[in-house]
């Protein structure tokens, strides 16, 4: 049997996209100018699905810092921290980052994917529960295959089913961990998380949240899902990535749990995979302190939001539940969302195709993610653009004809 | 083994429309290659049947499960220890 039997349905799907004209998977740029411009064939074609939220990529001070750091430090680590030691931008960023939680404990891994592997793998032990949302990221699915630990998947976002799947637990002894996150990538929609504490205490639970999409995106100083609901003290651990409002690559987790730091001696995924180069960490750094002191930015990115979400609701076309920085706009059948997709991207917008399995009961999305820098002509511009391309192929059609 | 029976059909039931042409979902089809579907939504599925038998089938335990009757008898094992 071939290497890639096992995975024969998925490589149809893509087949399919590759047969309508669409390689979304794939798209290689001739240049990137910009938060929110790239070039294919020659032109310029406007990002609109790159989680890029606070428009930090080319922020001339993160640019900056992390030229100053690659010339003082050089390229790389070569290596990891427990071998090769931790350089001042490591140190620095974790410092500033605990402080910026008020917490205790702050710890930079590689990248968001391994600090859900990292995390969930070493706190679940083979006596433990790790109960996660049915709508996680696969990093938290992985984690759960790399856990010993018991799996046990909860429906979207219900506190309810979560509640009666701890019912079900009642005579198990070992930790019962909850994981959430704080803005769903699929969808765009909000973690129920005043809900889901009151299970978690109900049941003396510990609890996770994933805020790859929300930090810096919610609440008053942008620390996420867990400041806008007022429950910074209720998650154990809460994970985030660079990769989005942060402009960079790299993850990180912070903790009020005592012994949190005895993480960096067991945790492989920290362990034993090379350290960010510190200039990355002193380019994340910078973005951290825009994050505290530009809250412009994030007046900006929701101002778009909103402006977008309004407008793509006004066409008619059917979105995601909550107005939120990721605009999930519902296509009728995976050859309409596939055909839309090639049809903005034709006219220069790239946003995200995601078909089932990936997305939550198989349906067929085009994912937007609107970024601060946009310009209002850009989201107009997009919104114009997906409403003539969804009419003319009658996506927009079968959609209003179905209501 | 009324339990096991009585699981199996609701399997079944649920499976029944992911079955190829001219073919049946038995207790001897393999879940993941006998059929079309894909793996979300066999968990989706799972999680159907968790709350009609009233337990919780851990996924690490699923992943061991390739027939429908080895589901039926996780789910009825697991039914008849709680
Ligand atoms: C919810 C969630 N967690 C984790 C990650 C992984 O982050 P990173 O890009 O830093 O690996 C992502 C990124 O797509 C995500 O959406």
């Amino acid at each position: 049997m071939s290497l890639f039997q096992r995975v024969a349905p998925l490589k149809a799907t893509y087949d399919f996209m590759r047969s309508m004209g669409a390689d979304p998977l794939r798209v290689e740029w001739d240049d990137v100018l910009s938060p929110t411009q790239a070039v294919k064939n020659g032109r310029v074609v406007t990002l609109a699905g790159t989680h890029n939220y606070l428009g930090l990529t080319f922020d001339p001070q993160v640019v900056g810092a992390a030229i100053d750091s690659l010339q003082k430090h050089g390229a790389g680590t070569t290596g990891s921290r427990i071998a090769n030691g931790t350089y001042p931008e490591h140190a620095a960023f974790e410092r500033e980052l605990a402080d910026f939680f008020g917490m205790p404990h702050a710890m930079v891994f590689s990248t968001g994917f391994l600090a859900n592997l990292g995390v969930l793998a070493t706190v679940a032990g083979p006596d433990d529960v790790l109960l996660i949302d049915a709508d996680s990221h696969a990093s938290i699915y992985d984690a759960c295959g790399l856990s010993k630990a018991q799996i046990v998947r909860f429906r979207h976002n219900s506190a309810e089913d979560l509640d009666k799947r701890l019912e079900r637990l009642k005579g198990h002894t070992g930790n019962k961990i909850i994981v959430i996150e704080g803005i769903y990538s699929m969808l765009g929609d909000r973690g129920a998380m005043r809900e889901i504490v009151a299970v978690k205490e109900k049941h003396g639970a510990y609890l996770i949240v994933d805020q790859a999409h929300c930090f810096g995106v919610l609440g008053e100083n942008g620390l996420g899902l867990v400041e806008e609901v007022g429950m910074l003290d209720k998650a154990d651990i809460i994970i985030g990535t660079f990769s989005k409002s942060l402009g960079c690559v790299g993850g990180f987790a912070v903790s009020n749990l005592p012994d949190f730091d005895a993480m960096r001696i067991v945790c492989r995924p920290y362990m034993f995979t090379a350290s960010l180069p510190p200039s990355v960490m002193a380019g994340a750094r910078a973005a951290l302190n825009a994050i505290r002191t530009r809250p412009d930015l994030r007046a900006k990115l929701w101002r778009n939001a909103v402006f977008l979400y309004d407008n793509l609701a006004q066409a008619g076309f059917k979105l995601g539940p909550e107005k939120t920085p990721i605009i999930a706009v519902e296509l009728p059948s995976r050859e309409l969302a596939i055909d839309t997709w090639r049809g903005l991207f034709d006219a220069g917008f790239y946003v995200n195709l995601a078909l089932a399995p990936a997305t939550p009961g198989g349906i067929s999305l085009l994912r937007i993610s609107v970024s601060a820098a946009h310009q209002p002509e850009q989201l107009q511009g997009l919104a114009e653009a997906l409403t003539r391309v969804a009419t003319s192929n009658g996506a927009l059609a079968t959609r209003l004809a179905a209501e | 083994m009324t339990m096991v029976n009585d699981v199996e059909a609701s399997i079944i039931e649920a499976l029944s429309p992911f079955r190829r042409p001219d073919s049946l979902v038995t207790g001897d089809t393999v879940i993941m290659t006998d059929l079309d579907i894909d793996s979300v939504v066999v968990m989706d599925i799972v999680m159907e049947l968790e709350d009609k038998f009233e337990v919780s089938v851990p996924m690490d335990q699923m992943a061991r499960i390739k027939t429908v009757r080895e589901l039926a008898q996780t789910i009825a094992s697991i039914r008849s220890e709680t």
